[in-house]
This record gives structure tokens, C-alpha cells and sequence, in this order.
């Protein structure tokens, strides 16, 4: 990475590097453990450089280190192609309130490119920007928004205290040419620092307030937001940031319009001000101190006067004190004040066209009026080279159209990188859960408990039918369509050896039949059991903890043991999810690794069976009836005709008989038959009719001679209507573990026959330096080329050195 | 005539930068005809003090040796020589890449193919989490029975 331009941004020994970010909870915004370069006054001026000091109550000290190392790695425009102006600008935003990020609602841009450069802005009124820098808005620390150059990726880390793991993405991308910025300058008034910064036009300084000093500079961006006509009537239009718009009005541009986004988006910034002219008194002023406690206070309290601080910033090391009564102030302000001469002025414009924009300085109201096209005389584009760079030269009106800074591509799609090296994925630590339920609209489930089970047993083997006295068939529910015999209507009984949470009472209905079981409704279908992680800690620190010497084993219950590759779990925390679905019993297992325990990606899959089958057998009941009434027919006509085959008795009965015989089922008397039909030796057939039809006898309270007669059925002779649901199934071995295991194998050392192994063997590493920065025995590859031995002699080194030396 | 220092070292021979005790320094060689420098013979009068030792220092030649004392019938002794390249250039600046390094103290990160583990000998061990959900004698029947509708 090259160094920063000096014509913009002074010489790297007058920059001054803070070790944090100016966030309220000192934490570094950009990265976990990134120093930022922070170009400061002297050479960068501007307003609300933001020393964090405690304040409290009495006297209160801070230091401001100069001259210390800047990481240039991150400065910005004016270096190498891959860090010019030719890139995308795009809007992020970090939202603190949750996990989401969200669309920039204001005032906030950026540049992606491959450094870490950044432009931030609060409220127009009370924003400062750093080049080098993001700040959270100060009006509300929940929503920290900035630009930036992002390095290296399109996301950036927001290292919050709420979501320090929470990256976000740029919501927007602009092109170069979509951007349109308006300079302002804050006028610095010393008799009234209550009224802050008073903001004109660059231009407006110069014509009608070139008495004030300034003491920032701001760029407001506008988006053009439509181009009419062509040619000499061309014209750009524009609107103003509107403070309220949502996301819905920062619309991704098409290629083919500039943009049709509304609304201007504000933002100050720091320049150097090595470049710029002082006059006499203090060019530095303590504007305020700011105490979140009690609103904003000017410095001092009470006096409210801007405080001189002449000879600031031209020490190596400067202190500063102030007293406060309440405490709990937070920051304080330092500003470099700037008069305005011609060159200031010039100055101005050059820094501006170093950020590689189009430009106006004037009065002219976005709002209401519009530049005429890229040749308008008030439009400033900045010269660009062919590496992309701008140096702070600028052109404008007809000049523009032969700028090459016009001919750039304004490819505003959400990914596009200047630099063909950019990885373009987007990454993800985290494995997106769906829990999976569906509808049980054609079953109903039921959750039991042992005693209920065997209740549930009890009813169904008992021999009671559940037929119906009356059928409705005007009534079309589906249950009166249900079988009758409640052991049909079982699909299946599940053991789980799990506890549900379900609390919803149901009674269980077996098709037509109600139970007297007051059993709980199953909810969803798939439940999920979490298993808290577990923090694999190196046990040696050293190679011995990953494969092949280590290994690690995760045991799930119910789905059997799964491997798990070493390196990804060791110092990372794995944890487990079971999903067991309630349907068919069967469990999945899932191997999570995450970094911090929490989130992380599914590494690992298992399968198995959590439920056991529990074969249900019951009475048909009604078919029970059925059969008895049918070997009861079948048997007392095979009486009949061994009685028709054998006697003639009844040859002469004949239909009577069969009349009989039907009347067995039929409400026939039997004291008819035998009176009105056979007549004759009525008690010898009464009797043989009392024993063919013992069923009928029964109905009728008639006694049966049981020495004589055949049982109302043979139960022998009836295969009892039964039915077995489901079929036993392996009960998990019966012994099981409940708990989740890693089980892990690590090797075992043989001690003895360590004891001269650093002297004789040494250990493996991989490491370079020089060779005074190594000891003891020493194997490795030594470069002996500058020292003044003959060719031979310098083998022989190199040859110790590779079979090893001591050191 | 130049002069080499006489002395004897204890350490290995692969150390670098040996230290060592001189016996005489300044000791007077008149040599008869061309040195080697790598592995240069010295003839000297007999002197039992050097009978012990092993070392050299010949800053005419610029190097350090391993010496052999031997005694020559004519009371002298012979002084013959091997350079010790580990110690006679100064080689602390000279970059080096090591792959193996006992002055760390303790194994790395990077796999050692040399370290004595036992090859079929496993520490097993293991480290659980429960969840209370997961019950072996108070699990729950599911009933399923038909039925449709809502």
C-alpha cells in the first residue's frame, strides 16, 4: 500500500494516531484490534477532533500524543489505483438495536475500496468527519451510520457492544459521477460559541463573511436526480435530502439514468491544514465540552467562551486541564480556526477535489434551481489520472466534457469492485434454522401417560360395541363415517423418552368411541432439544490436539456417535440440536461449531430413532357380534338338517320349519309355532325347537336345557375378531445415554523419551529471523551468502545448519 | 611468522560461537612453506601445557580449528588442524528459515513426525451436556389415531 499523498494530507511525521475510535465505549469500530491513523490538526483541521477524557469532578488532564506511527496502510485518496477516487460510493449503516442491519436513512455514504478509509457524518449541525475515521452519530448511539472505503470486503465489522459480530453491508452503491457535493464552511464565532457553527456556502465565505474564520468544512451531497434534454439544454436535476426518507427512496440506479435517488447527504470533513494560512491570535479554540449527562456545555462552564489553546498541537506533548463541576462529561472539542485568504480558499477546493467528486461551491439552491449539464460553469469535476488518482486539480464548466473524470463508468450494481481481486462472496458464520411443522389435519395425537396406556389397553379388549342406536344419516361429520370398532381406528403408540411441554387437554376418541381417558393434544410435530455447548480447549497447545493424534467423537443419543474433523472444533465451542419428529420417532442430530458459543455452522448430521413401538392389540367388538350371530345361524341350521335328514317328523313341517328357522331372527312367537303349526306332538317339538333355537329362547326368557342343548355358539368354532396394531420394535438396546458426549482421544507421550529431545532432535516449528534470535539445538535453512568464507566452507555451514547445530 | 592462541573448549562440536579457554595466546609459527587454511598443520616446540588441548585461534587465517596435538620425535609438537566454521565467521546476522528448534521449550502447532507418542496407545476421555427434556422412565406415549378435520 502506498503512502499517503503529502499534498494532501502533509507529512507523515506531523500525524497524530489516536489508539481508538471516538466511541462512546472506546470500542475500535473498524476492527477488534486496529489502530487508526487519524490525520489531526495541524494537518488536519476541522472541527470536533474528539479527545475522550473522563471529567470529572475537579481537574481533569488528558494527554494528546504527536508524532506517533500511523498505520498508512489505511489512508485514502491520492495513493494507488486501488485506493482512488474510481470506485463506488455506498451507504451503510450499523443499527445497534439488533441483528439487522438497515437502510441508511441520511446523511451517510461510502466508497468501497481496498482501504479502510472512511467519511462520517452526523447531523449537519453537530457531524465531524475523519477521513480516516468513523464516528457514531452523536444524536443517537443506537445507529451509528458512516461512509467508508471499506478494506477488503463489502462488510464491515461492527465491533459494538451490542452486536460485536455483526457485520454489515452496504446498503447502496453510488457511482462516482452520481454524487454531486456542495462545499460549506463553519463560521467560528468567539463571542457567541453558543450559537456553534454558523454553515455558508465556500463561496458565500468568500463574498459576504471573509472577516470569520472557519473552523470546518463540510461536503453535502446531493444525488442528481434526473437529466433532461440533451446537449445545450441538458439538465440535471436534483433535490435535497429529505431527513425522514426511508429506504424505499434510495433506489439502486440503473445504468442508464445518473440516479433517480433523492435527497442530498451531508457530511463533514477534516483537511489538512498544514496548507493553510494563520493569522496572529490562536488558530486553535476549545469550542465545548460535551456532557451527555447534562446536554451540551460550552467550555468552560458558566463562562461560555471559547478557550484559546494557543500552542496546542505544536509540541510533542501537550497537556490540557479543565474543571467541571458535574462530572460526567464526555468529550471536548478542539478546533483549528482558519481566516479566509485566496489561497485558504483555493486550498479548500483543492482537498475537495482530491475526494474525487463533482463539486459546487456556489449559492445556488438545490432545491429550486439546477445546473444545465455537465458543462455548467458552477460544476466542478476533479481531474483524474490514468491510475485514478486526483491530485486536487478540478475543471469546470466546458473544461468538464474533456475531463476524463467524465468518461468514467458509473456502474452502481450493489457488488461492483474497481479491483478485479476483491473477493465478491458474502460469508456466513451462522447456519439458518427453519424448524419445519406441518399440518396434522388426517390423524390426532394424543399424549399419554402409563397409566393412560394401560387404561387405553383395557378399554379396547373390552367387549362392548360401539354400534350405534341410531345413525343420523343426515349427519355428514366425518366421525360417523369412522369404524365402530375402536382398535381400527389405532395408527400407531409411540414411546418417547422425552418430556412435552404440551398442556392442551383431550379426551381420547377412538373413532365413535370416547374413552374415559383425559389424555394432553400434541402441538407441533418436530420437536428440538438443544444441548449447551461445549468450549473444546486445547488440552496441549500444541499439534497433538488435531488429527491424526487427537480425535473427537460427538455422541448424540438416540442417533449413535458422528466424528468430528479436529481442526474445526479445537478452540471453538460445539454444540448439539436434536430434532425428533413425533410422527415417526425418528431423530436427527446435529454437530454445531461456533466460535463463541453461540450462532455457528452445522457441521455434522446424524440420524437415528428416539421412539419406541408400542404394539396396540384390541377386540373388534363389533365384529364380535357379527361372528357370534353367524356361528349361532350356522349351527342351528346344521341341526335342522340333521334333524330333516333323520326324522320324518317334520317332513310335514317343512316351511313351518323354515319359518322357524327364520323366525330365529324374526320376533315370530314361539308359542305361534307350536300352536298354530305343528299341532300335533306340540311338546316333543317345542323341545327340539327349544333346542334348535336356544338364542330365540333366550330372548324370550325361555329356560334352556343345557344337559341337551348345543351352546349358543362354540367359541371354538369362532376365531375371535381381534387386531394388533403395529409390532414391537428394538427398544433402543434398552440401556441408552441420555446425554450428549464428545468423546475425545488424545495421545499419549511417551515421557522417557523426552528427556533429550530439544537437545538431540529439537521441535518442530517453522520460523524465521536471523540466527542470534534462536537457541539451543537448531535445524533449519541458513543463508551464509554474506559472509566472507570461501564456497566450500560455506556448504559445511549450510550442511550443520540442515542436520543441526547448537545455538 | 604469525601467531595462533592455544586452548582447549568442552563444547559440541556443532555449537556456534564456542566459547573456550586459552591455554597461551601468541604462540609463534614460522611456517616453511604454504598453510591450508581450512585445514592447516602447525609445528611448534614442545610444550607439555598444550598436551591437553583441542583448540585454535589463528587470526592470521582468520578462523578457528579443532586441533590434534601430536609430539614429533624432534620435541616438537605438531599441531594439526580442521576449521570450525560454526565459530569462525559471525554468523548471528545470516537469515535463517529453522524447521526445528529446541530453545522454544515445547512442542508447536506444527506436526512432529519425531515426537515420541505412543502409536497405539489412546487417552480417552469426555465431556457431556445433559437437557432435562431427555427422561429414560418418565417419557411420554404418543397416541396416533385417524381422524380428520380440524
Amino acid at each position: 500500500m502506498s503512502t499517503a499523498n503529502p499534498e494532501i494530507y502533509g507529512q507523515p511525521d506531523n500525524y497524530i494516531v489516536t489508539p481508538r475510535l471516538l466511541y462512546r465505549d472506546n470500542a475500535p469500530l473498524l476492527s477488534q484490534t486496529g489502530a487508526f491513523a487519524f490525520p489531526k490538526s495541524p494537518n488536519f483541521g476541522g472541527t470536533e477532533n474528539d479527545y475522550r477524557g473522563e471529567l470529572r469532578r475537579g481537574i481533569t488532564e488528558n494527554k494528546i500524543h504527536m508524532n506517533e506511527s500511523i498505520d498508512l496502510s489505511i489512508c485514502s485518496i491520492g495513493q494507488d489505483k486501488a485506493v482512488s477516487a474510481y470506485g463506488n460510493w455506498q451507504i451503510w449503516r450499523i443499527d445497534r438495536d439488533g441483528n439487522n442491519p438497515k437502510p441508511v436513512r441520511d446523511k451517510y455514504f461510502a466508497i468501497e475500496n481496498n482501504v479502510n478509509t472512511f467519511f462520517y457524518t452526523g447531523w449537519y449541525n453537530s457531524g465531524a468527519v475523519e477521513r480516516f475515521h468513523t464516528l457514531w452519530t452523536r444524536t443517537n448511539y443506537n445507529n451509528g451510520r458512516f461512509m467508508c472505503w471499506s478494506p477488503n470486503a463489502e462488510r464491515i465489522l461492527d465491533s459494538s457492544n451490542v452486536n460485536p459480530n455483526v457485520l454489515q453491508y452496504p446498503i447502496v452503491t453510488y457511482g462516482t459521477k452520481s454524487i454531486i457535493g456542495v462545499v460549506w464552511v463553519g463560521l467560528f464565532n468567539k463571542e457567541r460559541p453558543d450559537l456553534g457553527l454558523t454553515w455558508v456556502k465556500l463561496e458565500q465565505w468568500r463574498d459576504n463573511y471573509n472577516t470569520q474564520k472557519i473552523a470546518a468544512i463540510a461536503l453535502e451531497l446531493a444525488t442528481p436526480k434526473d437529466i433532461t434534454g440533451s446537449g445545450a439544454s441538458q439538465k440535471i436535476i436534483y433535490t435535497p435530502h429529505n431527513e425522514t426518507a426511508e429506504y424505499g427512496q434510495y433506489q439502486r440506479v440503473s445504468a442508464a439514468l445518473l440516479n433517480t435517488i433523492d435527497g442530498r447527504i451531508d457530511y463533514s470533513m477534516l483537511m489538512p491544514t498544514s496548507e493553510f494560512e494563520t493569522t496572529g491570535e490562536s488558530s486553535v479554540y476549545l469550542l465545548s465540552l460535551y456532557n451527555y449527562d447534562n446536554n451540551r456545555v460550552n467550555c468552560p462552564e458558566d463562562t461560555r467562551v471559547y478557550v484559546p489553546c494557543e500552542g496546542l498541537f505544536e509540541n510533542d506533548t501537550v497537556w490540557w486541564s479543565w474543571s467541571k463541576k458535574n462530572g460526567g462529561g464526555d468529550m471536548i472539542y478542539l478546533a483549528r480556526v482558519i481566516p479566509y485568504t485566496a489561497n485558504n480558499y483555493e486550498t479548500i477546493m483543492k482537498m475537495v477535489a482530491c475526494f474525487g467528486i463533482p463539486f459546487v461551491t456556489k449559492t445556488k439552491d438545490l432545491e429550486f434551481n439546477m445546473l444545465t449539464g455537465w458543462n455548467d460553469n458552477d460544476l466542478y469535476f476533479p481531474v483524474i489520472d490514468d491510475n485514478g488518482i486526483c491530485h486536487g486539480e478540478y475543471t469546470h464548466g466546458a473544461d468538464n466534457l474533456t475531463n476524463p473524470f467524465n468518461n468514467l463508468d458509473n456502474v452502481r450494481e450493489k457488488n461492483y469492485n474497481p479491483t478485479a481481486d476483491i473477493d465478491p462472496n458474502t460469508y456466513s458464520d451462522t447456519t439458518n434454522w427453519n424448524n419445519v411443522d406441518f399440518r396434522q389435519a388426517f390423524t390426532k395425537r394424543y399424549l399419554l401417560t402409563g397409566a393412560q396406556v394401560a387404561t387405553l389397553a383395557s378399554e379396547l379388549w373390552a367387549a362392548q360395541s360401539s354400534k350405534p342406536v341410531d345413525i343420523d344419516y343426515k349427519n355428514f361429520a366425518i366421525d360417523e363415517y369412522l369404524t365402530n370398532n375402536p382398535i381400527d381406528t389405532i395408527v400407531s403408540l409411540k414411546y418417547f423418552p422425552c418430556t412435552f411441554a404440551d398442556t392442551a387437554p383431550a379426551v381420547v376418541h377412538l373413532g365413535k368411541y370416547t374413552t374415559n381417558i383425559a389424555a394432553t393434544a400434541l402441538g407441533t410435530s418436530v420437536r428440538v432439544i438443544d444441548f449447551a455447548p461445549i468450549e473444546c480447549f486445547p488440552h496441549f497447545g500444541d499439534f497433538r490436539d488435531y488429527e491424526p493424534h487427537t480425535e473427537l467423537t460427538m455422541y448424540i443419543p438416540f442417533c449413535g456417535t458422528v466424528k468430528i474433523p479436529t481442526a474445526e472444533v479445537m478452540g471453538n465451542y460445539v454444540s448439539v440440536k436434536l430434532a425428533i419428529d413425533t410422527n415417526t420417532g425418528a431423530a436427527t442430530g446435529y454437530v454445531i461449531v461456533s466460535k463463541t458459543g453461540s450462532g455457528g455452522i452445522c457441521v455434522a448430521t446424524c440420524q437415528g430413532m428416539a421412539a419406541i413401538d408400542i404394539p396396540v392389540s384390541g377386540l373388534q367388538s363389533a365384529n364380535l357380534a357379527n361372528a357370534v350371530f353367524n356361528a349361532t345361524a350356522n349351527w342351528t341350521q346344521t341341526q335342522v338338517n340333521n334333524i330333516s335328514a333323520n326324522s320324518g317328523l317334520f317332513k310335514h313341517m317343512g316351511g313351518a320349519m323354515g319359518a322357524i328357522a327364520r323366525g330365529m331372527t324374526n320376533s315370530i312367537s314361539l308359542s305361534d309355532v307350536k300352536g298354530g303349526i305343528l299341532g300335533g306332538p306340540i311338546g316333543a317339538v317345542g323341545g327340539l325347537i327349544d333346542k334348535l333355537n336356544p338364542i330365540s329362547a333366550l330372548q324370550k326368557g325361555m329356560t334352556i336345557d343345557i344337559d341337551n342343548a348345543k351352546a349358543d355358539y362354540e367359541l371354538s368354532h369362532i376365531q375371535v375378531p381381534t387386531r394388533l396394531v403395529g409390532s414391537a420394535s428394538p427398544a433402543l438396546g434398552c440401556v441408552i445415554e441420555l446425554d450428549c458426549r464428545l468423546i475425545i482421544y488424545r495421545p499419549v507421550t511417551d515421557e522417557n523419551a523426552l528427556s533429550n529431545y530439544a537437545d538431540t532432535v529439537g521441535y518442530a516449528t517453522l520460523q524465521g529471523g536471523t540466527v542470534s534470535q534462536f537457541s539451543g539445538f537448531t535445524v533449519g535453512t541458513v543463508d551464509v551468502s554474506g559472509i566472507n568464507a570461501t564456497a566450500k566452507e560455506k556448504q559445511a555451514i549450510a550442511a550443520a545448519f540442515a542436520n543441526g547445530v547448537y545455538l | 611468522m604469525f601467531t595462533i592462541d592455544i586452548g582447549y573448549t568442552t563444547e559440541n562440536n556443532l555449537k556456534v560461537n564456542k566459547s573456550y579457554t586459552t591455554i597461551l595466546t601468541g604462540v609463534q609459527i614460522y611456517p616453511t612453506s604454504t598453510i591450508s587454511q581450512e585445514n592447516p598443520v602447525f609445528v611448534i616446540d614442545y610444550n607439555a601445557a598444550f598436551l591437553n588441548a583441542n583448540y585454535v585461534i589463528c587470526s592470521a587465517l582468520g578462523r578457528k580449528y579443532f586441533a590434534t596435538i601430536s609430539t614429533d620425535t624432534a620435541n616438537r609438537m605438531i599441531i594439526t588442524c580442521s576449521c570450525d566454521y560454526l565459530s569462525s565467521f559471525n554468523l548471528s546476522n545470516c537469515p535463517i528459515q529453522v524447521t526445528r528448534n529446541g530453545g522454544i521449550g515445547k512442542p508447536t502447532k506444527y506436526p512432529d513426525n519425531k515426537f515420541p507418542i505412543f502409536p497405539n496407545i489412546k487417552d480417552i476421555t469426555s465431556i457431556t451436556r445433559s437437557n432435562s427434556i431427555l427422561t429414560a422412565n418418565n417419557g411420554a406415549y404418543i397416541l396416533t389415531v385417524i381422524g380428520g378435520g380440524s
